[in-house]
């Protein structure tokens, strides 16, 4: 017989995975259909331009990058949530209520938001969070929130122990 | 032909039939409710908004726009196709029908859901088929000439619809439902069809739908996030519908 504190630590472990993919997931819904569709702030590669050009005339290649985009973050959801099923059998309906769970969904949102600002500064080319006069400013904000959702979301992970899934009722 | 929108009687046998289904639905569910189960509120609302959206998907300013703007068709399809479903499905109609119904004819119903057909119809693939396969058929092919503003069409979206949200996510009974992962995936392979052809859309190219390029950018953008929101609450559904444990899997690691 194992114990529960014994049986607790893989599965802690097991959520990580599919808990950041699906942070990475939510980020990107969140990045496309915020920052892409309702502000407008910029494309993929929307750095070749100024980001407030009318969508018409924008290149066609950056709507072919958007899409794929879109992709990546479905294929995250949707892999996080098939990796959680698999690995969390028992007490489903707990799993929403983890702080493991939040905690590492956190810590993937921040990551997708670093990944995405250190790609838009080092790759010419490739957005700038905001592009225009002020853009330093945008990115380092947004390398800011990037860190405070990794940090947030590892705090939150680390109170995690007694609420967490898949143990007996 | 002057007499304005939505005058064709099958869109009038529509909204006549959904009236009554809605009108239906809230009777037995009124009266379950008042039963020791009870019947969910949120059923109830899930329903009722699945009919509204029909409604409005059919009538007043979106069938107007429809007849002359294949933005309004897009707003249509997202309602009828993909937003409307979900609502009924959520409902769970059948579930509804099996308690209220005397016995006997509760049988009839399990027995027609265990139909060789409906079988075959709610396979994943086949669900496939129905909902992005008459999409890329419409739309690809010069079917969309033939077909667009044809009221059955609307007809066939809302079922086909209706079956993907049921096998995907709905929380009636389906002897024949395919496991969460295999779920996830036929929900992938929608989205990515859907994806694909919102951005041939978009750029206007590769398509058979006579209309204007500003309409069909419009459109494209409509299928994309519209689409992209009705997926996203699909998933939402799946995830909240999927069993606390899973029998067999249960059972072995217990």
């Amino acid at each position: 017989m194992t114990t529960a504190a014994e049986r607790e630590q893989p599965t802690r472990r097991r959520i990580a995975l599919p808990g950041a993919l699906l942070g990475v997931g939510l980020g990107g819904f969140a990045d496309g259909v915020v920052l892409h569709q309702i502000l407008r702030w910029h494309h993929v590669l929307s750095g070749a331009g100024p980001a407030t050009v009318n969508a018409a005339s924008v290149p066609r290649m950056n709507t072919v990058w958007d899409g794929l985009f879109h992709a990546l973050a479905w294929l995250a959801t949707l892999i996080g949530l098939g990796l959680l099923y698999s690995r969390v059998t028992r007490s489903r309906e707990r799993l929403w209520s983890s702080r493991s769970l939040w905690g590492w969904m956190l810590i993937g949102w921040g990551l997708f938001t670093l990944v995405e600002c250190a790609v838009g500064r080092q790759v010419p080319g490739i957005h700038h969070v905001r592009t225009g006069p002020d853009q330093l400013w945008w990115d380092a904000g947004f390398l800011l929130l990037g860190t405070l959702l990794v940090a947030g979301g590892w705090l939150l992970r680390r109170g995690g122990a007694e609420a967490e899934p898949c143990r007996e009722p | 032909m002057t007499h304005g929108h939505g005058a064709h009687p099958v869109t009038m046998a529509v909204l006549v039939a959904v009236a009554l289904v809605a009108a239906g639905y809230l009777v037995l569910a009124l009266r379950e409710r008042r039963g020791a189960r009870g019947w969910g509120l949120g059923r109830i609302a899930a329903f009722l908004a699945g009919c509204a959206l029909l409604v409005a998907a059919l009538t007043g300013p979106v069938a107007a726009l429809a007849a002359t703007d294949f933005r309004g068709h897009m707003l249509q399809y997202l309602l009828i196709g993909m937003l409307a479903p979900l609502g009924l499905a959520l409902g769970a109609p059948i579930t509804l029908l099996l308690r209220t119904l005397p016995p006997a004819h509760g049988r009839r119903i399990t027995a027609l859901l265990r139909l060789r057909v409906l079988q075959v119809l709610s396979s994943p693939g086949m669900a496939l088929v129905f909902t992005v396969g008459s999409l890329v058929l419409l739309y690809c092919t010069p079917l969309y000439g033939v077909l667009a503003g044809n009221p059955l069409l609307h007809v066939h979206v809302l079922l086909a619809g209706y079956l993907f949200a049921y096998v995907i996510a709905g929380p009636d009974p389906a002897p024949h439902r395919p496991s969460v992962p295999t779920r996830l995936v036929v929900l992938g392979v929608f989205v990515a069809v859907h994806l694909t052809l919102s951005q041939l859309m978009y750029a206007g190219a590769g398509l058979y739908v006579p209309a204007p390029p500003e309409q069909l950018h419009g459109a494209g953008e409509i299928m994309r996030y519209g689409g992209n929101v009705a997926e996203l609450l699909l998933v939402l559904a799946l995830v909240i519908g999927w069993r606390p444990s899973s029998g067999r899997r249960a059972v072995h690691r217990g």
